[in-house]
């Protein structure tokens, strides 16, 4: 509890400090809010980053920890690529797909061997980061652009572990299930165009 | 917590307000102030400090003394080299520093004493060296060179105290490897747009 109340504050002072909204996003600033609002504004990001948490919840550990670290690794080797103008065949295809696929492992209650799961995850990792990289060069201030994105995605992980936290209850366990199958919908929904 | 952990963490507190965008550091701050911001308003250096931090408080700080003592003499070298600087771009030296680091944080290896030493040698004199205060008067100059160098220090006690107070428990020490895995992914992107931008 104490802990709890130290790490309150300290969030607290550092959400406090840091919002002078009176001014324009350029540099710095502007980098950072144009990378963490990259993911948040895609929501074919958000829903696959949300399935991400919520399957590494359901697998338990180690793979509720394995994946939030591993992630932002991979997606920066697909960042790079992304960087360097390496082409990656059917991007938007590619990360409709990882919801479709997330979403579904998530709806089965998949628990296959933490690392299939971590191929799976990287795998469509790479995708996510060549979609965020390709913008990078653009970008006001490039590492703050970076860290913007790569702690939005971390943040929807763990959204979705949070989420994937209900699987504590038996009713939990059937809404988390009934959101990877939502989530696995809007992806075809996302694939097919109708979204 | 002890008092002496809630010292450190509400002196990082206190140092954050400081971070006014409105106004640049030239105008209507003062020269100490000025260069005990700049490691904070350099993202490169910012993230390079928070990692070395993360790392020597995940590591335990009473482990690594020898580190502890060693940061702030090159830190002082590097200061003083910035009198005879010859321009050398570090920025990618630091980007690499902080991206291994990064690495370590997130794979959190039991790492020999002697490597953290030689982590926090090379991250202090790096930063330290890649932050030349430019001013009129030699009081003026030396003013911010203490700046910097007190916001050298500060930036990555918070951080390494940060770190050593959040290891208790194990979702903490989750959250401290994922903090190391998005320095790294952050600082490695850059240096392939530094790399892209290299290529002829």
């Amino acid at each position: 509890m104490r802990y709890a109340k130290t790490f309150l504050l300290t969030v607290f002072g550092l959400l406090y400090t840091g919002m002078v909204q009176a001014h324009m996003g350029n540099g710095i600033a502007g980098g950072f809010g144009s990378g963490f609002l990259h993911p948040i504004f895609g929501w074919d990001h958000v829903i696959a980053m949300v399935a991400v948490g919520m399957w590494g919840a359901f697998l338990g550990a180690p793979a509720i920890w394995v994946l939030p670290v591993v992630f932002p690794l991979v997606m920066a080797i697909g960042g790079a690529l992304g960087v360097l103008g390496v082409p990656l065949p059917a991007v938007e295809p590619g990360i409709a797909l990882s919801a479709i696929v997330l979403g579904g492992m998530v709806a089965m209650a998949a628990r296959p061997p933490i690392w299939f799961a971590a191929c799976v995850v990287g795998v469509f990792a790479i995708f996510h980061g060549h979609a965020h990289g390709t913008e990078l060069p653009t970008a006001a201030n490039p590492l703050a652009y970076s860290l913007g994105f790569v702690i939005a995605t971390g943040l929807l992980h763990v959204c979705g572990i949070g989420i994937g936290m209900l699987v504590r209850w038996p009713a939990g366990t059937i809404v988390i299930r009934l959101g990877g199958g939502a989530i696995a919908l809007a992806g075809l929904g996302f694939l097919t165009g109708v979204v | 917590m002890n008092l002496y952990r809630r010292v450190m963490l509400c002196t990082g507190l206190l140092a954050l307000p400081g971070i006014v965008f409105a106004h640049s550091l030239e105008n209507g701050m003062n020269p100490f102030m000025s260069g005990f911001l700049h490691p904070i308003l350099v993202p490169a250096h910012l993230i390079c400090l928070i990692a070395i931090g993360l790392l020597l408080g995940q590591q335990q700080p009473n482990r690594n003394l020898l580190a502890l003592k060693v940061y702030p003499i090159v830190i002082l070298i590097g200061l003083i080299a910035t009198k005879f600087a010859v321009t050398v771009k570090l920025e990618i030296a630091i980007l690499t520093a902080a991206m291994s680091i990064g690495l370590l944080i997130a794979v959190s290896p039991r790492l020999p004493v002697v490597w953290c030493a030689i982590a926090a040698a090379f991250t202090g004199l790096a930063v330290s060296y890649d932050s030349a205060q430019q001013a009129q008067t030699v009081i003026t100059k030396i003013s911010a060179l203490l700046g910097v160098g007190v916001g050298l220090v500060v930036v990555p006690l918070v951080a390494m105290e940060f770190a050593d107070v959040f290891r208790t428990k194990t979702w903490q020490r989750i959250s401290i490897r994922i903090l190391g895995s998005w320095i790294a992914a952050s600082a490695f992107l850059v240096l392939a747009l530094l790399f892209r931008s290299a290529k002829p």
